[in-house]
């Protein structure tokens, strides 16, 4: 059962994934959408006694979903079984089957006595491309460019040793990455906690990595952003105020101490963070040291990049309060942030309301309730800029949970700055835009469920590779069919158009509308609990204004997955054939992996792709799985682009994982 | 229909592991091999249809994966003529076999003319692993031979499947040349034709068929299809397709005579006309079944 739990909360987070690789050129962190759920399959949530912020950890429950449990809880009193959930508005088969792993049916009073058992969970995993990419090979009289091997290597720690305490820590070494050497002594990346949980007044004290969030996340929020997807009236943070992280995000995180204090009604969190992150060194005319650009990516493989490797401090301080007032909930904070260097990036027109300087301050007060059966949220940030920051937005269901619908508005002045804010937006850097959006979630008869959002957005000012103040809107339709459990069907609609940079040939017009079509027709087969068919047919199309002639991206795989009775083993295969000439049509398909990684490649090029992934518990509480993956291109020689360079058509990868759990 | 009909179903059994190293096999194993469709199935790709749910004998030459539920032994001979042009004609000959272990078919086909010509030598095999669920592998053999060089040969695989997620609904996948497998031709190595298909189909009522598909060559624009199958007598069934890239229209029918079952397909294209593609399959008697009429 928690195998097959584990399966369908991927294949839900799969969906999810997608759309947000798609809507950003970083690389996102994904553990954090799963983090919290593993750990509920350990300490299954009491469903009598959850309060709201403990069932706002279940991704896949809507505001909505929260809203009628804790309702049916208030009328019922007590839930018995899993039964009772099919009374609760708008909880279909699908909801309650992912939601019974994670929840007991315990009266109010037992949840305290029962035994504790302390619970550990080791990862180790190695992952190399079979292929040797140019980085890795001499050149002439010259070294390798790369001080390290191809190899990458992970591992992750969780223990809770008490009811209280929770210790952790990730290691990671990035492909030609040196380590135990005299560039870097030990792994690349080393990160770690030690939180503890008094429970009295103290509720909390985390020493080392951790993740903050708070109101909407325009001045806070480390942890994952609030992104446009499939789920489309999700669009309030959800993530919880601090937790101990194990995140290998190299850049954004918080790395210090942390203490939450108070009572059920009224907390206050004080925090301080003190990291050496990387950043691209120079000097101003009078000689200083100046940070020409903050380095995120967290590669340290080249002499360049090494000498780069935390060579600034950054050192960040705060608190934040909340309060709950009846159905209402107030936060506010401050925010201190200072660098080693001052930041003075070179000046360009779309950068000039960039941050500059060594010293940055960020307050904000959010505020979030809800009245009737609508959830009101909202919150407004302070940095250097003249005016706030504001977003803010209502939830409301109709007709008994089958119709949901949000609404959002947001501002960002353009010259706002929050180094840890991720809010809401269409864009990674949000400052200078403001948006509209609404979402609807309508479920429909003969087991037709309706996704839809509609995005309007502009820009103010220049972006980068936007030399003009710039507007756009995104659209998502998302029919599903769902006529019985064992089969499911989607067909997705996706339609955006943004402002583009036109060749430099036409200096009047320097920008043209960008039109982009996707079309995506997939069913997925689970005939009984062993096997799941996944077949999936993608097709985007863009209108680029120079770019009249651009022959449509297409996509066409086939999943299988296979889990033995038991569950003692697995198999998951897929084949994809992509024809994709244009970046632009470039199409994210999620891959089935290994726990607690997570690879959604950009499909472009013409040729084909395949995957081959086991799993085995090999003893009782230890899996170990395997991953081989190959790209095929039929129309390249060579494949990726400078250091990464693999002189062949074909690049194949395996991944190799270890799990104990103790 | 009643050709082929499904009345008899192979036992599954509870052999999960075989199952999956047979479908690792099937589908992704042996990327180096590769395959290519060069008869087309006067019940199926003649029709503009991708192949990817065809459920009879001409399953040899698409999906294998459509002959799983075949139940007596079937002989055929088929003629495909491209554009009405003798040059760009195929023959093609097979025979099918159930057994319990699997269904299996070997056959051949033969594309060309005197100075250029592709022989295709095959062995198939197709299972029915759950009354959900089909699969089936195909071995290719291709020879090619030109007038003033010498023959080049390829060992491929094509591999397929079906599934059932509704008694109505039938969903299939076809792969041929998965693993891109070239021809060394000496002074040019060019890769063999990759293939790849998927259709939905929808019966509402047993033998009217709606299929939608869509089908994408690697170095050709992907191809959408619409077709429709449904009997006008029980012995007479009518056949229509279309299908996109460029657009092509398709009309067959086919006739069940006692044992025989005669199969027609034409497809027009806007600028080079008319193609056709015509099959006779023989049913012949189940040894099997024979035993049983007889009350052995």
């Amino acid at each position: 059962m928690r195998a097959q739990s584990e399966e369908n909360f991927r294949l839900w987070a799969a969906d999810v994934i997608e759309n947000m690789a798609a809507s950003t050129e970083d690389e996102l962190d994904y553990s954090f959408l799963i983090d919290d759920i593993m750990k509920l399959y350990y300490q299954p949530l009491n469903i009598n006694t959850a309060q709201r912020e403990d069932l706002q950890r279940i991704f896949f429950l809507s505001d909505a979903h929260i809203e009628a449990l804790l309702f049916q809880r208030y009328q019922v009193g007590t839930f018995w079984s899993v039964y009772e959930l099919q009374a609760v508005e708008g909880f279909n088969r699908q909801i309650i089957e992912w939601l019974e792993p994670l929840i007991v049916f315990e009266p109010a009073q037992s949840a305290q006595v029962r035994k504790f058992r302390s619970r550990g969970d080791l990862f180790v995993r190695t992952q190399w491309t079979m292929e040797t990419p140019r980085g890795y090979k001499a050149v002439t009289d010259n070294p390798p460019p790369f001080q390290g091997d191809k190899m990458k290597y992970y591992s992750r720690m969780e223990w809770q040793p008490a009811r209280a305490i929770e210790i952790g820590f990730v290691t990671e070494k990035d492909p030609g990455e040196p380590m135990f050497d005299s560039n870097i002594a030990t792994m690349d990346y080393f990160s770690g906690y030690l939180s503890w949980k008094p429970e009295r007044f103290l509720q909390q004290i985390i020493v080392g990595q951790f993740r903050m969030s708070s109101g909407q996340g325009l001045a806070l929020q480390t942890g994952m952003a609030t992104r446009k997807s499939n789920m489309t009236t999700s669009i309030r943070n959800r993530n919880a105020n601090h937790r101990p992280s194990l995140s290998v995000n190299e850049s954004g995180g918080l790395n210090g101490v942390l203490v939450n204090l108070g009572t059920s009604g009224f907390r206050i969190t004080p925090f301080v963070s003190v990291k050496q992150i990387d950043g691209r060194l120079s000097e101003n005319e009078a000689g200083e040291i100046i940070i020409a650009s903050l380095k995120t990516d967290g590669y340290h493989r080249t002499l360049t990049e090494l000498s780069q490797r935390r060579n600034v401090q950054e050192v960040a301080a705060g608190f934040m309060g909340k309060v709950h007032l009846g159905r209402l909930i107030l936060e506010a904070g401050h925010l201190e942030y200072r660098l080693e260097y001052p930041l003075l990036p070179e000046p360009r027109p779309y950068n000039i309301y960039y941050f500059r300087g060594n010293q940055m301050r960020n307050s904000w007060l959010a505020c979030q309730g809800s009245v009737s059966n609508v959830f009101l949220f909202s919150e407004m940030a302070l940095s250097a800029s003249s005016t706030p920051a504001v977003t803010g937005g209502a939830l409301f269901s109709a007709g008994g949970g089958m119709a949901n619908m949000s609404l959002g508005y947001r501002y960002f002045p353009v010259d706002y700055s929050a180094p840890f804010g991720a809010p809401f937006s269409e864009s990674g850097n949000a400052a200078g835009e403001t948006g509209v959006y609404a979402g609807l979630e309508l479920a429909l008869p003969a087991g037709f469920l309706l996704n839809a959002y509609l995005d309007y957005y502009q820009h103010e000012w220049l972006k980068y590779q936007t030399r003009a103040p710039s507007n756009g809107y995104d659209f998502l339709g998302l029919l599903t069919y769902r006529p019985k459990r064992t089969w499911e069907s989607g067909l997705r609609y996706r339609y955006k158009e943004k402002t583009v940079n036109l060749s430099t040939a036409t200096p009047d017009f320097p920008v043209g509308v960008q039109k982009q079509h996707q079309v995506r027709l997939q069913t997925r087969m689970s005939p009984d609990a062993s096997w799941t068919f996944t077949t999936r047919v993608d097709c985007h199309f863009v209108n680029a204004p120079n770019k009249t002639d651009a022959e449509p991206g297409f996509y066409l795989a086939q999943d299988v997955r296979y889990r033995s009775p038991g569950g003692k083993w697995n198999l998951i295969t897929r084949y994809a054939l992509m024809d994709v000439d244009e970046y632009e049509n470039r199409i994210y398909a999620y891959e089935p992996d290994v726990l607690y990684s997570f690879s959604t490649p950009a499909y472009y090029g013409r040729g084909s792709r395949w995957i081959v992934m086991g799993k085995w518990t090999v003893m009782r509480k230890t899996d170990l799985w395997l991953r081989f993956a190959q790209w095929h291109y039929t129309n390249r020689e060579t494949i990726g682009s400078g250091n990464l360079t693999i002189n062949s058509n074909v690049a194949r990868e395996c991944r190799i994982q270890i799990r104990k759990r103790f | 229909m009643c050709f082929n009909s499904p009345s008899y179903i192979h036992d599954p059994g509870n052999r999960p592991r075989v199952i999956v190293i047979i479908l690792i096999a099937l589908l992704h194993v042996s990327p180096i091999l590769s395959g290519a469709v060069t008869f087309k199935a006067p019940s199926g790709q003649i029709l503009g249809r991708t192949g990817a749910l065809n459920d009879d004998a001409w399953s040899f030459f698409t999906n294998p994966a459509g002959a799983a539920k075949m139940v007596v032994p079937v002989a055929g001979i088929g003629y495909q003529n491209d554009y009405l042009l003798n040059e760009l004609s195929s023959r093609s000959a097979l025979f099918v076999v159930p057994t319990s272990l699997c269904v299996g078919a070997t056959g051949f086909s033969h594309y060309g003319f005197r100075h250029f010509s592709i022989q295709n030598y095959s062995l198939m095999a197709a299972r029915e692993l759950a009354p959900w669920l089909n699969m089936g592998m195909r071995f290719n053999y291709h020879l090619r031979q030109q007038t003033g060089s010498k023959n080049f040969g390829l060992l491929t695989i094509d591999t397929g499947i079906q599934f059932f997620p509704d008694e109505k609904v039938s969903i299939g996948f076809f792969v041929s040349n998965p693993g891109q497998v070239k021809w060394d031709l000496d002074e040019i190595v060019e890769y063999h034709p990759t293939f790849v298909s998927s259709a939905i189909q929808y019966q509402p009522v047993p033998a009217l068929k709606f299929e939608l598909g869509v089908a994408k060559e690697m170095e050709l624009p992907a191809a959408i299809s619409f077709f429709m199958e449904g009997p006008l007598h029980p012995q007479f069934l009518m056949r229509g397709g279309a299908a996109t890239s460029p657009l092509r229209l398709g009309i067959g029918a086919g006739v069940i005579w006692q044992s025989l079952m005669f199969d027609i397909g034409l497809n027009h294209h806007s600028t080079l006309g008319l193609s056709s593609s015509f099959g006779i399959l023989f049913n012949l008697p189940s040894i099997k079944r024979r035993q049983s009429e007889a009350g052995i």
